[in-house]
C-alpha cells in the first residue's frame, strides 16, 4: 500500500513535470520562431546588398533538353555534371572574375555544329538583373541582350568562324550588370542553348566513326561490347523517350533526376588508385579497321593524369576527342578534351573515367594489368547499365516509369533515406501547370540558399547550435517520456520480477 | 555512425519490399497500364511533396545533424517501445505456458 502511494505520488510528479516541460517547450518555440523572423527581417534589410553581388551557381542545371542532343551525341554528351559536353559546347562557366566582379562569363568549344555567320540564343533563367553590360569577347558578334520577363534572360550572337574547323576556337560571351542596387539579382538556374546548327543524326561514318561512345571494359569480347553499346543505346533512347513523354507531366526535377540518370549510364568510372605509378595503355579501334587508334596515358601520378596522343592518331583523327574528368565526390569535375593534354587530379580524386566518341576503346593497365583483371573488371562495369542480353522474366522488374506500388508504398522511407543520404540544402521548387486557355506556366520557387549563401559563416555556425541544441532538448525530453512509458508504470513490483 | 546504420535499415527495408512487390509491379505495369499510369501521377504527387519539403528546410537551413537527431528520435520512438512491449508480452506469455 505504501508502494502504491509512492507511485502516485511519482506519476502525479511526472505529470506535473510534463506539464511544466510543455509550458517551456511552447515558450522555447515561441522564441524560436521570433528569431527566426527577426533574423529574415533583419538580414533582407542590411544584407540586401550583398545577396545581389555574387552570381550563384549552387543550383545551376545545365540544360541540354533544347540542344537537340540526338542519340548520336550521347556518347560524347557523358561529361563532367557542371560541364557540359555535346556537340555544339564543352564548356559554360559562370562566376566572379579574377577581380571580383561580378561577372558572368559564357565560355565554350563550338565542336562541329556551329558554323560561322549562324545565329545562337543562350537562354538564362533565374532572377535576372533588370540592367545587364554584354560584349561578344571572343569570335563572337552581333552580340544582344533581351529581357524575355523577369526570370529569363536570353543572350542573341552569332559565331564569327566555324567550329571543327578552327579546332580549340573559343566562344565568349561576358555579361555583367550596369550597377548593383536593391533589384541586382541574377540568381542563375538554368541555361539553355538554342541551335538550329545540329543537324547530325548520325555518325560520321565516312571516317569509320560511330558516336554513341561508351566506353568498355578491357575485358570484355567484341561481341559483348556491341552487345553492350546496343543495349546501352536502347537504354538512353528509352530513357530520352521517356524524358519527352514525361516532360509535361513531371516536376523539372524529375527531369534532372532522368537527365542524372542518363549520364549515369553513359559513364564508366575508373578507380584512380589503381592505376596511380603506372602507364596506362589506350588501344582503340574504330568501327573502320582501316582506321586503328592508339593512344597513351602517359602518366597517371597523384595530381595529373594525361593523355597523349600518337601519331598514327594525330594523323587519322586531328581533333578534339576525349573528355576526362575526375571525381572526387558526388561530381566530376574538369574536362579536357584533346589529346595532349593532362588534367590535374587532386588527392582526393578518387575516380576518373573518359568519354570518348569511339566504341570499342580498350584500357588496359600495362605492366600488372593481369594482376587486377578482375577487379579493373568489376570497376569497368557500371551498375547502373544492366549487362544482361537476355531476355530475363526480372527484366520486367521496373522501379521505373510508370509508376509501382512499390514507389508509393516504400516513398517515406524513401524520402527519410533521402534526407540522410543526400540532403540536398539548396532545392529549388519548381511548379508547371496549366492556365485556363490551355496556356503552359512554369516556374521555380528559389531555395534558401539564395538568402543563407550570403549570410555571415558566424550567424549560420550560431544558427545551427541553435537549431541543433532545441532539437536536442525536445528530443531529451522527448525520450524521457518516452522511455518511461517503456518502464509501464503500472507494473507493480511483483509483476516486474515475474516477467 | 548512426546515420549510416539508419541509412542501411532504410535502404534493407526498401528493398526488401520492392522485392516482395515486384511481381504485383509488374503485374500492373503490363496488364493495368492505366492503372500504372495514375500510380505514376501518384509517385510524382509525392515527389513534388518530398520536394516541397526540401525547399521549406532549405529556408530554414536546417543542418544535416539536426535532420539525423530527428530521424533517428523518431525511429527509436516508433520501434523500441514496440518491441519491448512485444518482449515482455512473449515472457508473460511463455510464463503462462510453461508447465
Amino acid at each position: 500500500m505504501e508502494e502504491k502511494t509512492t507511485r502516485q505520488e511519482l506519476n502525479e510528479s511526472l505529470y506535473r513535470e510534463d506539464h511544466k516541460l510543455d509550458i517551456i517547450d511552447s515558450l522555447l518555440y515561441f522564441l524560436f520562431l521570433c528569431i527566426f523572423i527577426m533574423l529574415i527581417l533583419v538580414f533582407s534589410i542590411v544584407d540586401c546588398k550583398a545577396v545581389t553581388h555574387e552570381w550563384d551557381i549552387t543550383n545551376t542545371i545545365w540544360s541540354t533538353s533544347d540542344c537537340e542532343i540526338t542519340q548520336t551525341h550521347l556518347g560524347y554528351y557523358c561529361a563532367a555534371d557542371s560541364n557540359v559536353t555535346n556537340d555544339l559546347w564543352s564548356k559554360i562557366q559562370v562566376g566572379n572574375n579574377a577581380a571580383g566582379n561580378n561577372v558572368l562569363s559564357i565560355s565554350f568549344l563550338a565542336k562541329t555544329s556551329m558554323l560561322a555567320n549562324s545565329n545562337h540564343t543562350i537562354e538564362l533563367h533565374g532572377l535576372r538583373y533588370n540592367n545587364v553590360t554584354y560584349s561578344c569577347s571572343s569570335n563572337v558578334v552581333n552580340c544582344s541582350v533581351s529581357y524575355v520577363s523577369t526570370s529569363q534572360l536570353n543572350i542573341n550572337f552569332t559565331s564569327s568562324v566555324n567550329g571543327i574547323s578552327s579546332a580549340g576556337v573559343g566562344f565568349t560571351i561576358t555579361a555583367y550588370p550596369n550597377s548593383f542596387n536593391g533589384n541586382n539579382i541574377f540568381y542563375i538556374n538554368q541555361f539553355k542553348l538554342l541551335s538550329t546548327e545540329i543537324t547530325s543524326s548520325g555518325g560520321d561514318s565516312s571516317s569509320g566513326f560511330d558516336d554513341t561512345g561508351i566506353i568498355t571494359s578491357a575485358n570484355q569480347n567484341k561481341d559483348e561490347i556491341i552487345n553492350n553499346q546496343n543495349e546501352n543505346t536502347q537504354q538512353i533512347t528509352n530513357s530520352l523517350t521517356s524524358m519527352m513523354n514525361l516532360d509535361k507531366l513531371v516536376s523539372q526535377d524529375n527531369i534532372n533526376t532522368q537527365r542524372a540518370n542518363l549520364q549515369n549510364m553513359c559513364k564508366n568510372s575508373y578507380d584512380v588508385s589503381l592505376f596511380r605509378g603506372y602507364t596506362l595503355t589506350v588501344n582503340g579501334s574504330l568501327t573502320s579497321s582501316a582506321n586503328t587508334l592508339f593512344s597513351d596515358f602517359t602518366e597517371i601520378t597523384n595530381t595529373t593524369l594525361c593523355i597523349q596522343n600518337s601519331a598514327e592518331n594525330s594523323a587519322n583523327l586531328g581533333g578534339n576527342y576525349y573528355v576526362i574528368t575526375y571525381k572526387s565526390d558526388k561530381s566530376y569535375l574538369g574536362a579536357y578534351d584533346s589529346f595532349n593534354r593532362c588534367i590535374n587530379l587532386p588527392s582526393t580524386a578518387k575516380y576518373f573515367r573518359v568519354a570518348t566518341k569511339y566504341p570499342g576503346i580498350l584500357i588496359t593497365k600495362g605492366g600488372k594489368c593481369e594482376t587486377s583483371e578482375d577487379q579493373i573488371k568489376e570497376l569497368l562495369y557500371d551498375d547502373n547499365v544492366s549487362s544482361g542480353t537476355g531476355n530475363s522474366f526480372f527484366n520486367d522488374f521496373t522501379t521505373t516509369d510508370p509508376g509501382s506500388i512499390s514507389q508509393i508504398l516504400t516513398k517515406p522511407l524513401v524520402v527519410v533515406n533521402n534526407l540522410l543520404s543526400s540532403y540536398n540544402s539548396c532545392t529549388n521548387l519548381n511548379f508547371s501547370f496549366t492556365m485556363p486557355g490551355s496556356s503552359e506556366v512554369s516556374g521555380y520557387l528559389p531555395s534558401g540558399c539564395i538568402f543563407w549563401n550570403n549570410v555571415n559563416s558566424n550567424i549560420i555556425s550560431l544558427w545551427n547550435i541553435f537549431v541543433v541544441g532545441v532539437a536536442s532538448y525536445w528530443i531529451l525530453c522527448n525520450l524521457f517520456k518516452t522511455i518511461d512509458s517503456i518502464k509501464n508504470p503500472n507494473d507493480t513490483r511483483e509483476d516486474v520480477l515475474r516477467l | 555512425m548512426i546515420q549510416k546504420i539508419l541509412t542501411g535499415i532504410f535502404k534493407l527495408v526498401i528493398s526488401l519490399v520492392n522485392l516482395l512487390l515486384s511481381p504485383i509491379d509488374a503485374l500492373i505495369t503490363q496488364s493495368f497500364p492505366s492503372i500504372s499510369t495514375g500510380i505514376g501521377y501518384v509517385v510524382s504527387f509525392f515527389d513534388y511533396i518530398e520536394d516541397l519539403m526540401y525547399w521549406v528546410m532549405s529556408w530554414f537551413h536546417l543542418p544535416q545533424a539536426f535532420v539525423t537527431l530527428l530521424v533517428a528520435y523518431f525511429t527509436f520512438k516508433l520501434t523500441v517501445p514496440h518491441l519491448v512491449h512485444r518482449v515482455k508480452l512473449a515472457i508473460a506469455w511463455y510464463h503462462k505456458l510453461k508447465p
